[in-house]
This record gives C-alpha cells, structure tokens and sequence, in this order.
C-alpha cells in the first residue's frame, strides 16, 4: 500500500468539498489513485496511540465541509475525528483486523477514506471506480481481503458492485448491482454472497440528488456471487415507490431491509410498511405491520436498521419520525419504540445487551437490547458533534 | 444508572407498559415583559419569545378549546332538556366554534395533544388528522347500530371507543344531519332529536367524551403533565423534552407537520363538509388556522417578543417579507375560494418553516432529518 503520513497541512485542509481534481492536484497522486492528507482536525483531537483497546463506536460525523470526518468514541469516550474533506455516509471494520476501517462518501459521492484507529494520522482516501459515483456503503469480505462499495456508472447509471484490494485499496474487479441506484449492502454469512439493496433510484451527478427515474423506479434485493458476480436471487417489495436502502444481516441469514417511500410519485397516501424481512429460504420479503399511528410517525422514511443478534431483535430508526422502532425477526412483531430527535444512528454494543442510538445533536443513547428500556445514566452528548445516519460497532483486543 | 421511559410493546395482542421517570425540572428564567423595544437575537430573547407565543398561542389555544367544549355540552345539557329549533342553531353555532378553535390548536399538535405514539390523543378529537381518511361513512353506521342498541350511550360508553368513531366528526354529523337519510335540513334534524331520546343520550355522551380529551389537554399543558406533577409548559420551556428535542425545534416542525398535512390531504376539500353554510365553511376553519400561524410568527399583543422580530434583529428581513408574503397567499386563496391556490401556499409556508424561519432564527432542526439517505 502506499500511502502518506502527513501532519499539519493546516494550508491546504479543504475548506469545502474538494473536487477529484483538487484532491489530485492537493496529494499528487499515486498510480492507484490513492492520495492522503493530515487532516488539522485530527491532529487536534486526543490521540489514542497504538495499543488502543476496547470498544468503538463509529460514525461519519459533521455538519459542514469544515467538520466533516470519520469519528469514533472508545469506550463511549475519547471522541476523535479523522478529517475527510467530503461528507461520509456508511462505513466499515475489516474483520480480521477490526481496527482498520473504510467510510464511504454520501451520494454522489467521490472518495473514500481509509483510518487506522490506532494511528488515526495515517489517513487515506481513494477514488471512486473510473467513470463512477459512489452512494455511500460498502463492506469487507470474510477475510478482510476485498471491500466491497456500491456505485453507479455516471452515464448509464447501471448500479455496480466495487471490489477493492483491501491494502492497495486499487479497483480489482466490477460487477453489476442488479439494479439502479445500489446503496447498502452486506456479506452474507456463508462469506460467497452479498445482499444489495438497489434503491432504483436513477440519479446522475451533474443534477445532484434529483431523482430521475420516479415513474419507472423499481427497488429490489439481489443476492449476488462475490466470485462470479452473478446475481442468485431477486427480491421486490410489492409497493413500486418504496425504496428499499439500508439492510443489516443476521447470523442466521435472515436480511432485515429499511425502506425510503418515494411519496411523491404516489397517487394515494395509504400508509406502506417500511421495514421487512427476508428469512432463509423464503421467496418473499415479509413486511412488518405495527399500529397504524406508529408506522405514520415514521414519515415513509427509515433511514438505517440494525439486528441484534442476541435478541433477535431489529431496530430501525427515523430522522424525519425522531423515532426508532423494534421488530422481532423470528416472529416479525413489534416488539417497542423510543423516541429520539433527529435519531439516525444505530448500532449494537460488542456485548450485544444494547441497541446505541446516535443523533445530529451529537447526542448518544443507549437502550436494553432485551426490554428496549433506555438506560438515561448512560445519555451522553458531545457538543460539537454531529453523527451522521450510521453508527457501528468494533471491540479491539487489549 | 436509571431507566427512563420504557415503552416496550408486543403487537398484536397488545401489551402495553411504561414507567415514566420523575423528572427533575427547572423552568428556565426568561425574564417577564421586554424592557426595551430593540429586540436582539440571542438565546434570552428566543427563549422569551418562546414562551410568551407558548402562553399566548398554544396554552391560551388549548384552554380555550377546553372552554368552547364545556360550552358546547353546557349546550347540550340545555337543548337535551327541551329540544328547539334555537336550541339546535345555538348548539351547531357553538360546533362551528369548536371547529375554529380546533383549527388554532392543531397546529402545535405536541406534548399533550400527542404523547402517545400508539394512541395520540389529538386523533379521539379529529379523525381525519392520522391520515387525510374520511370516516364518515364510519360514524354514520355505527350512529344506526348507537341509536338501535341497547347499550348505554354515556361518556364512559364513547371514551372506550375507537378514535374514528368520535371527536368532532362524530358530533358533527350527529348535530347537521338526520340518522334516518342524512338530511340537513334543521327541522328534520330537530324533529329526530325530539322523537328519538337516545340521539341526545349519544350527544352527550359523545361531548361528554371529548371534553375528556380537551380537559385532559388543557390540564397537560397548565397543570400536571402524565403525572409528573409539573405542567408540560414547564417542562417545554425548560427543554426538558425526553426525545432530546429542543422547544423550537419541536414547535417549528409541529407547525410544518401541520402544513404540509393541510396540503397533502386537501383538508379544505374534505373537512366540515356537513355543516358548511352560508357564513360558515371549511375555508372559515383555513382562516383561523392561517391567524394562528401569523399570530405565533409576528405575536399577538405588542409586549410580545415576536418570532418575526428577532428574525429581522438576525439581519433576515428579507425572509419575514417572505413568510409575510406567503400567508397573504395563504388569505387571498381563502378569499377567493381557491383550493388549488391555498394549497400551494400551504406548501410554500411549510417550506418556510423547514428552512428560512429555523435558519433565520439561527437554529439547525438537524442534518439527518433535513436530508438524510
């Protein structure tokens, strides 16, 4: 790998979102694409050296291009932010060396960014594959030898599924998503599949966010061979405007998948569940129902949704609801709720006995995983702060 | 450690509990009438406006919603005893009260109003709220099945109902049109009262009912919140909110909410459609909501430090011109009868109160729900 350590580039820390080109022209860059820079903002943050243990909470955090970075708490202190220059959106732990994570760039996005946490100095960020745009979430695979990303090819705007040697962090390989718009995605444990939630959203760069393809979007969950990049399975929700964006995977294979509804392009305002499951071995997504006034508070909107796997059950929260709800995924029943402003974040402790629940506020909560009861002496709030949508969890060895 | 609110809830077959911690609470000092005529923007100042457009506009709305709901079964009480054709007029004149009142309060339909994720209080007042459905066809049957039983059709009877089957639609269409064809006429309707005692037997328990709501309400606000033994006022201008929320926040997205409802359910083609008249209709109900807006933005009495000052104190003028222009948009649709057009503006303000009002007053209502992925 190559790769920069350098500190103290106050002059040349972006002020803005840097453009590719800036990014090239700021780094020089490698043959692999790859450029770093010391980021001012980490330099300044309390500083765990090597030999870190612990647990870690982290998320893409900030509110302005002067802010934005990957940041994480060990042992729910010590924040410490590793500058981006861009605005992350989903991000990942390789699994055999937890301590080296990857957060990706909100959509459209152009860069991701490559810590160390035991020597958060050594930053690196990479590129979006040649002629793509990135939509934020990507993964490992089992060994932690291959990242996974999901982006788009600019101008047909087919959906791909980016492999990326996990040290040179250089493109090895692209396969199609099996749809438009990929956003989440996940290995599946037998460590051969992905799950992907092709949003089906048509956007392209030069409009920003806009959704092009409103009429005809089609959302689906594909299964696809990391080898080959076949898709092996297909699944679609039987409501065309509901988007389904985020997922999280069980040890048992059961995918549990949260969806954006597209209202606009709806000529009725019939409530639509938001959340389903798909259980080993079934050929559809079962949706999961709850009472009318509390799927409403969701506003069509989830924003990100995580399985305990001790509990069995799946939290999914939403920002525009300032609500987070609880299913079980065996049976698919409400199981209970919390209230929370501006909640997107959402992760399970190491020990499995918490949902943890972030906010724009830089606001952490914690709840029993069992009972769903918050544990209020646990509140933190970290002024300053602002978690983006998605938190997640490492434990390193001491 | 403690634990805080517990909600945790098993559907279908329901089970529901919670434990509500007691909340240590202060109420924020804010200071009680503006020495000066200069406002500054500055937390003090947001904080005293806060709770003066508190006590004027939302504490003062839901008292007197409470207050229009005593009167209106004070109304029945006297009609039921000897039913007349002034006795009728006065009690669907005071349902046209209620109804405007309803309007003013609604849009700040938080804490008390709804502090039940499962069971909202605001909807047992206003069906069509939850989701833009008109339940009359609803009431109308159950009405039938009410006046045919033989159960006892009193305030317990209706307080155990569901939320579709009571609140002001229910009234409304007891009190504007007859069981037996849905005739308006108010003979009609006044001969049905006279001949058929369990009519009024289902009025009062209905307004016996919602009173239960509106009290409820009003006492959250002014009294004892969910028994925590202080008002939830206090506990709103302390920014004792349990789901972290801030006072303005909370109030500028409830106001939002309300809006963006207003235009995505055409609630002006599909509220008080039984006792529209000639002085009173669904646009009479537009009009009250549309004062109520202005009157928590620009105040409601001079010694009020209005949200529009300090936006103007901020340097954004140009956004109150906005927001002003906006709600006459709001009034000349309603003055032309247009729905399409009121509609709009509706749209227009609930765009203002997710960007120019919160920016202005310099407040974030947060990155993931403003625009999250």
């Amino acid at each position: 790998m190559r790769e920069k350590t350098m500190k103290h580039r106050e002059a040349t820390r972006p002020g803005n979102r840097l453009s590719r080109r800036q990014l090239l022209q700021l780094s020089g860059a490698s043959a692999l694409g790859l450029v770093a820079w010391g980021s001012g903002l980490a330099a300044a943050a309390s500083r765990p050296g090597k030999g870190v243990s612990g647990e870690i909470w982290f998320s893409a955090q900030g509110r302005d291009a002067s802010e934005y970075s990957l940041s994480w708490l060990t042992d729910g202190k010590q924040p410490v932010t590793a500058a981006s220059g861009f605005r992350g959106h989903g991000a990942a732990s390789d699994p055999v060396n937890p301590r080296r994570l990857v957060m990706f760039a909100r959509r459209p996005g152009w860069h991701g960014l490559w810590v160390d946490v035991t020597d958060p100095d050594r930053i690196q960020t990479f590129e979006a594959a040649p002629g793509c745009f990135m939509h934020g979430h990507g993964c490992f695979s089992a060994d932690g030898q291959w990242v996974f990303s999901t982006e788009s090819e600019i101008e047909s705007g087919v959906g791909k599924v980016v492999v990326r040697d996990s040290q040179t962090l250089a493109v090895e390989r692209v396969f199609d998503s099996g749809g438009i718009g990929p956003h989440d995605l996940a290995l599946m444990p037998n460590g051969q599949h992905l799950v992907v939630a092709n949003g089906g959203l048509l956007t392209h760069p030069d409009t920003g966010r806009k959704v092009l393809n409103l009429d005809s979007m089609r959302s689906t969950l594909s299964y696809l061979d990391i080898e080959s990049g076949q898709m092996v399975e297909e699944l679609t929700l039987p409501y065309p405007k509901a988007s389904i964006r985020h997922l999280d995977v069980a040890p048992n294979g059961t995918v549990a998948v949260a969806t954006q509804l597209q209202r606009e392009a709806m000529r009725h305002d019939d409530l639509v569940p938001l959340a389903a499951l798909h259980q080993p071995g079934s050929s559809r997504l079962m949706e999961l129902q709850g009472p009318e006034p509390l799927l409403a508070r969701f506003n069509d909107y989830m924003g990100s949704v995580r399985i305990n796997p001790a509990t069995g059950l799946a939290g999914f929260t939403s920002p525009r609801g300032n609500l987070a709800g609880f299913w079980d995924i065996h049976s698919g029943e409400l199981a209970g709720y919390h209230a929370f402003f501006d909640v997107c974040g959402l992760t399970v402790s190491a020990d499995q006995q918490r949902f943890v629940l972030s906010n724009s506020a830089g606001e952490i909560r914690q709840l029993d995983a069992r009972t769903l009861t918050e544990h209020t002496g646990l509140r933190q709030r970290f002024n300053g702060l602002h978690w983006d949508n998605h938190l997640f969890t490492i434990r390193l060895p001491g | 450690m403690r634990d805080n609110t517990a909600t945790t809830l098993y559907w279908p077959g329901w089970k529901q509990s919670a434990s509500i911690g007691v909340l240590a609470l202060t109420l924020a000092a804010c200071g009680g009438t503006r020495e000066n005529d200069e406002a500054v923007l500055s937390q003090g100042s947001l904080d005293l406006a806060i709770q003066q457009l508190t006590d004027a506009t939302i504490v003062a709305g839901a008292d007197r919603m409470a207050t229009e709901v005593e009167t209106l079964n004070s109304h029945i009480t006297s009609f039921c005893n000897a039913p007349d054709a002034a006795g009728l007029s006065q009690l669907q004149g005071q349902w046209r009260t209620l109804a405007a009142a309803w309007q003013q309060l609604l849009p700040y339909n938080f804490g008390p109003l709804n502090d039940d994720l499962v069971f909202p209080p605001y909807q047992y007042i206003d069906s069509y709220r939850p989701r833009g459905r008109d339940y009359t066809e609803t009431v109308r049957t159950e009405i039938d099945g009410w006046l045919d039983s033989d159960d006892t059709l009193n305030t317990e009877y209706f307080a155990s109902r569901t939320f579709n089957r009571v609140g002001l639609l229910a009234l409304e269409i007891t009190l504007f049109e007859t069981a037996a064809d849905q005739g308006t006429d108010a003979t009609a309707v006044l001969g049905e009262f006279s001949s058929q005692s369990r009519k009024c037997e289902l009025l009062a328990g209905l307004g016996g009912a919602l009173a239960l709501r509106t009290d409820s309400v009003r006492d959250g606000w002014s009294a004892t919140y969910q028994d925590t033994g202080t008002s939830y006022r206090e506990q709103f201008l302390s920014g004792e909110l349990d789901d972290g929320s801030t006072p303005l926040v909370t109030l500028l997205t409830s106001v939002q909410s309300y809006l963006d409802y207003l235009q995505q359910r055409d609630v002006v083609s599909n509220v008080a459609q039984i006792s529209a008249s000639d002085s009173f209709d669904s646009w009479t109900l537009m009009t009250s909501a549309i004062d109520s807006i202005e009157g928590l933005l620009a105040g409601t009495s001079e010694e009020q430090v209005s949200l529009f000052e300090l936006m103007t104190a901020g340097g954004n003028s140009t956004a109150v011109a906005t927001v002003q222009a906006n709600l006459q948009q709001a009034r000349d649709a309603i003055d032309s009868r247009d729905a399409t057009s009121f509609n709009a503006a509706a749209a227009t303000l609930d765009g203002n109160f997710k960007r120019d009002i919160p920016d202005s007053l310099d407040v974030s209502l947060g990155i993931n729900f403003s625009d999250g992925d």
